[in-house]
């Protein structure tokens, strides 16, 4: 019991992390349109620029976290202004934007691979103070992730009710042209998405980087773990978002529980399939009609 | 002379995998990221039967076709339902849960430790072991399937296809069972796949299932944006461009760990640069304007 227990807490505390990932996944692909694959690379230029500092400028846990923060964000704000509008300017395709990313993904992580190589490279984070509830414990840069994405995300939800940019962030999803003959800037709220994305992509990066470390593979992985909450929870609203990458934490709980550590991560594909299969319109939506099902 | 060969093995090789990614990506328009999940069961299954079942090369080839065929088709039904991104995550889940199935059943496929020894092809009494006389095989292999394939674009199959990617709603309009060309297509490019997964697991009689990875997948599709999906042509380009290009980077000095990054990161910069200039590939069609 101890030990599912302790599944359970890890996969909430993950599930918290997923969910900053899925809402800065979701924000660009809800409002713009784009599969931003190039978001698994941010994450490592985040969590890299992190252990960098710490392990070579030896500097403390929180400038370092606030630069490499900054240095993620101002990463996802190039992607947009050197590649997505440009792009998005001669073709109107998903796809096309879609391959791009793919292949900035690709180029970002082979640099970083090449600069920092492939080995898991860790950061000391002992001077956290963990925590120990009953039979769980919660190691410090756990209770300090959960704490972090917990604030992060209450300031997402606050946001989303009280900005006025956020609603139309929301409704470029929607009507975008619409935008445009009300005199909104659509570049200006593209600029935004993006910074918004890259500052939640590369907390979660950061935070996940004190707790296990940082290895190229890790972008891709948490990615679409990002993108399977989104799916699973429902891209219509962002609520879904954190449920799906909520659920997805507990999940791999559990399934490390009852089967085995290393069918996690299938774990997370099934979960996608039965989702896609049977709700597609996601956890938290309402029932689509079958011309809104199409893509 | 013999290293030359081996590069033109490789070319066939993925030259004949791009052909049948060809038929989803550039003739169907859906973004399919699962080839090396078929890749890696058609190595795998060559391996196993004529390892542990002794089955001779064309037997095993035999398996290796069908083999994947049967998980395409059985997939396809759920898969095919999905279209653009959603298409492209379903793809994506079945080459991460392929890659587990080949990571993790230790008891079948000896997990991360690989299968070694894999028999070289056998025909007519005669083991194919020179590499002249492999790189003839599989040149033979890739000329009669590949344009086997490549008649196929032409076909009634090819324009089904290309019609639906350009609009599936007026396409169904017209007639055209969009589940039952896209099915075809879907099984036909896992069949072959899996062909291709024999012929790399025969030649280098090792396979393990991180040369089926994700990244694989990327690079397959990699070949055919490149070529420039929908021509005859482009996959054949595209298969040499990755190929090739990368052994320029051999005559720099650079150790083989950069090299493999500088090879990756230059189909990247290759992608983002076509976006750009050649949304549809260097041989791809033209875009009216």
């Amino acid at each position: 019991v101890s030990l599912f227990l302790q599944l359970l807490v890890n996969g909430i505390v993950n599930g918290v992390m997923y969910a900053l990932m899925a809402v800065a996944f979701g924000l660009v692909y809800r409002s713009t349109g784009v599969f931003h694959l190039a978001q698994a690379a941010i994450y490592l230029v985040a969590a890299y620029a992190m252990q960098f500092l710490i392990a070579q400028g030896s500097w403390a846990l929180a400038p370092a976290f606030v630069v490499a923060v900054a240095i993620g964000a101002s990463c996802s704000l190039l992607v947009e202004l050197l590649v997505y509008l440009p792009i998005t300017k001669r073709s109107n395709s998903g796809n096309v934007c879609m391959i791009a990313s793919l292949g900035i993904y690709v180029v970002m992580k082979n640099l970083l691979a090449i600069l920092v190589g492939t080995e898991t490279k860790l950061i000391d984070a002992r001077q956290l103070v963990g925590a120990k509830i009953g039979v769980v414990k919660l190691g410090g840069a756990q209770l300090g992730g959960l704490i972090t994405g917990i604030i992060v995300l209450a300031l997402v939800a606050l946001a989303f009710k009280k900005f006025r940019t956020m609603r139309l962030i929301w409704a470029l999803g929607d009507r975008p042209e619409l935008l445009a003959v009300l005199g909104y800037s659509r570049r200006r709220l593209h600029l935004i998405v993006a910074l918004l994305s890259g500052v939640l992509v590369s907390i979660a990066a950061c935070v996940y980087a004190l707790d296990i470390g940082v290895s190229p593979p890790m972008g891709m992985g948490y990615f679409l773990i990002a993108v399977v909450g989104v799916v699973v929870g429902g891209v219509s609203r962002w609520e879904g978002w954190v449920a799906g990458a909520v659920l997805l934490g507990v999940v791999h709980g559990v399934a490390g529980w009852a089967l085995s550590l290393k069918w996690m991560e299938s774990a997370t594909f099934i979960v996608l399939i039965v989702a896609l299969m049977f709700r597609p319109q996601g956890l938290v939506s309402r029932r689509l009609r079958a011309e809104e099902m199409e893509t | 002379m013999n290293y030359a060969l081996h590069l033109g093995v490789l070319v066939a090789i993925y030259a004949l995998l791009a052909f049948s990614l060809n038929l989803l990506v550039g003739l169907g328009g859906l973004l399919a990221l699962c080839g090396a999940a078929f890749y890696g069961l058609g190595a795998y299954f060559y391996a196993l039967a004529s390892l542990q079942l002794g089955w001779s090369f064309p037997a095993a080839c035999a398996g290796a076709i069908l083999g994947p065929s049967l998980v395409a088709g059985l997939v396809a039904f759920p898969m095919l339902k999905f279209r653009g991104d959603r298409f492209v995550l379903a793809t994506m889940a079945l080459q991460a849960i392929v890659y587990a199935v080949l990571k993790n059943w230790s008891g079948l496929t000896r997990g991360p430790l690989g299968i070694s020894g894999i028999p070289r092809p056998g025909l007519f009494g005669a083991e194919v072991r020179s590499p002249m006389a492999y790189f003839a095989l599989v040149g033979l292999v890739a000329l009669v399937v590949g344009g086997f394939l490549v008649r196929l674009y032409g076909t009634r199959l090819g324009l089904c296809l290309r019609a639906l990617r350009d609009d599936e709603r007026a396409a169904v309009a017209m007639g055209v069972d969009a589940a039952l060309f896209y099915r075809v297509a879907f099984v036909l490019a896992a069949a072959v796949s899996g062909l291709c997964g024999a012929l790399y697991a025969s030649y280098i009689t090792f396979i393990d299932p991180n040369s089926f990875t994700l990244n694989e997948s990327i690079l397959q599709v990699s070949i055919v944006l490149i070529g420039g999906g929908g021509r005859s042509s482009g996959p054949f380009w595209g298969a040499c461009l990755v190929v090739l290009l990368p052994q320029a980077l051999s005559f720099v000095g650079l150790p083989d760990v950069v090299a493999a990054n500088l090879r990756e990161m230059t189909f990247g910069f290759v992608l983002v640069t076509l976006m750009f200039l050649r949304p549809r590939g260097l041989a791809g069609e033209a875009i009216p304007r």
